[in-house]
């Protein structure tokens, strides 16, 4: 098909009929993505006026918050974010670590390992976090194993999601078709070859969305840590001063907005990660 | 693979250093991370650290009366503070104050607080009694449901945070004399209609639980967390029906925020005072309705011995009643004498 550039005798490279099509799915993905984003904007708007306490016409009533306080105290509250981070950071590391290899023991041949995953995943996921963050501070050093608060904290955490995590990458784990271990065992790899270069590839990408969901909620656990008294991470400090002050509800409010930016990171990474992962689907 | 991995490690360590670092609770502390990194390793073993070198001399006009210093007691002096637990939720007992700087000489490890980042009747007589033994008093914010479940690990030495005396804590702690005696009173909403206390028979009333108001409210003496019946001025309403949060403060806030499952709280006459002070719409309905006992505890289950410990806590107490410190501080934080002894 000639363009109408040729048609004025300039020359110019035609465009074929796929890219066009192509751009016109990037414009539509454009447009859809600009929608969203504004959407967002409008209902951000939405939630700070109705924290503005400003008065609004048709006698629509919004809540008042004490600004004061919350410019006296941010930097108080805030200093506690580096715990938390801190905290959550390593739990995650641990629990991803023994989420794994909990999965993994859950698929062995060998009694003993079987029984010690599925007994650990059974018993932690049975108790109540706060309990084991307890044993672990107080009970432990009766064995002669003294932590501080704040690794007693990290071990409890990372624990308790390690339990929990692990049953996302078992069924990960098992989604991955049959075919895929038979062809990799026709290839003549060992079973841990298998594991390590088929079947944990193909297993991380369905167990990323719910392990991103573990990760942000661990990061609001780790405000139990600060109950042995010896951390005082975000929320502590967000209790303690609204409590002093009596202005819990703009106190809290602080902490909720860190703990959302917090949230907002890491599923910007979790969405990175995910596109890496399936980029032999695209 | 390898970048994942060297990613990975410098997370670790940075969340390591971040995790360390935040111990210390001023902002200008946590301003400066790169040198807290030499007192991060430190203290990330367990929570003793060395004796200074001036022990001896502090050791020497550290007891007022002349008890052997032996077990935890000397251990205290050894290390020139006292670690003291107080549960940080009360207004005015105990409450963080954000204004305080922490001390640049303080020998309180990182991860616990001075008595200069907080404030409080408990906080004062911490530091007095600190001061009366001849060591710094550092304090440690611990929940208070693991305060009470005794066993403490040897991870802080005493506990001053108006814990009532009561026979089941008495199985695990050991209880110095009472420092003052808490009014408890029950507080209505002011347009609850309610003028006395018979009113408020089949009525809910909130209260902190497992405290020795919920006991009253309860009408169960016989509970671990009762004071003794004797010590009841006022005999509960029949059949109230007991809501109980996870503190009293919760049942403050409740109707502050303007909530209606109930329109009655007991709680500490202080507490309503403060509550009171600070918006809450209620009124104290009458006077007292029994004065618990509220003394030191010291965890029975400590590794040492703490029985020297406890008679010099028990001296510095009867010394601050009859020097009229307790009373000073009592007129400063709740303006009136809390601290007799009912006759």
């Amino acid at each position: 098909m000639k363009s109408d550039a040729t048609v004025a005798g300039i020359s110019e490279p035609a465009i074929s009929q796929a890219e066009l099509l192509f751009q016109a799915q990037q414009r539509k993905m454009q447009r859809f993505r600009t929608s969203v984003g504004v959407s967002w904007i409008v209902l951000l708007l939405v939630m700070i006026t109705l924290f503005s306490g400003v008065k609004l016409p048709l006698g629509l009533k919004t809540i008042h918050l004490d600004t004061e306080f919350i410019r006296d105290n941010l930097r108080f509250i805030a200093s506690g974010i580096g715990v938390t981070i801190g905290i959550s950071v390593l739990s995650i590391i641990l629990a991803t670590l023994l989420a794994l290899l909990a999965a993994l023991g859950r698929l062995s041949n060998f009694p003993p390992i079987y029984a010690l995953s599925t007994f650990y995943v059974s018993l932690i996921r049975g108790t109540p976090l706060f309990l084991q963050l307890f044993f672990f501070f107080l009970a432990l050093p009766q064995l002669g194993i003294v932590l501080s608060g704040l690794w007693s904290g990290v071990l409890a955490l990372g624990l308790n999601y390690g339990a929990y995590m692990s049953e996302i990458f078992r069924s990960g784990i098992a989604s991955v078709g049959k075919g895929q271990r038979e062809a990799a065992m026709a290839l003549g790899m060992t079973p841990s070859q298998t594991m390590r270069r088929v079947v944990l590839p193909q297993a991380l990408r369905f167990a990323i969305p719910p392990t991103g969901n573990e990760f942000i909620a661990m990061t609001k656990d780790s405000a139990l840590v600060s109950a042995t008294g010896f951390v005082h991470e975000l929320m502590w400090r967000a209790t303690k001063v609204g409590r002093a002050y009596f202005r819990s509800m703009e106190a809290l409010i602080i902490a909720a907005v860190f703990y959302w930016i917090m949230t907002l990171i890491l599923s910007y990474f979790q969405s990175r990660i995910e596109a890496r992962f399936s980029r032999g689907d695209r | 693979m390898k970048k994942l991995y060297i990613f990975i490690g410098l997370i670790t360590i940075a969340s390591l250093l971040l995790a360390g670092c935040g111990g210390a609770t001023t902002p200008a502390a946590t301003q400066a991370p790169a040198t807290e990194i030499p007192t991060t390793a430190a203290t990330e073993a367990p929570t003793m650290t060395e004796a200074p070198t001036s022990a001896p001399t502090e050791a020497a006009t550290a007891t007022q009366a002349p008890v052997v210093a032996s077990g935890l007691l000397a251990t205290i002096q050894k290390r020139g503070y006292l670690l003291v637990s107080t549960d940080s939720n009360y207004e005015p007992y105990s409450i963080v104050d954000t204004s305080g700087k922490r001390p640049s000489d303080t020998k309180c490890p990182s991860d616990v607080l001075t008595t200069a980042e907080m404030k409080g009747f408990d906080v004062d007589v911490a530091a007095e009694l600190g001061k009366r033994l001849g060591v710094e008093t550092c304090l440690v914010t611990v929940d208070w449901a693991i305060i009470t479940a005794g066993n403490w690990a040897d991870k802080w030495d005493i506990s001053v945070g108006s814990m009532t005396v009561t026979t089941g804590r008495q199985k695990i702690f050991e209880f110095t004399s009472p420092y003052y005696y808490v009014p408890a009173g029950v507080a209505v909403t002011k347009d609850s209609g309610i003028t006395s206390i018979d009113q408020l028979a089949g009525k809910p009333i909130c209260v902190g639980e497992s405290t020795d108001y919920e006991a009253w409210a309860s009408n169960d003496p016989s509970a671990p967390n009762s004071v003794p019946e004797d010590s009841w001025l006022v005999k509960p309403p029949a059949n109230m029906t007991v809501i109980p949060q996870s503190t009293d403060q919760e049942c403050a806030q409740a109707i502050k925020s303007g909530r209606k499952e109930f329109s009655a709280y007991a709680t500490s006459t202080g507490v309503i005072a403060s509550n009171i002070t600070d918006g809450v719409p209620v009124v104290q309905l009458g006077g007292p309705i029994f004065l618990e006992p509220d003394a030191i505890a010291i965890d029975k289950a400590h590794s040492e011995d703490i029985t020297s410990l406890v008679s010099t806590l028990n001296d510095a107490v009867k010394a601050m009643h009859e020097d009229g410190t307790l009373t000073t501080l009592s007129m400063k934080w709740f303006k009136e004498d809390l601290t007799q002894a009912p006759k």
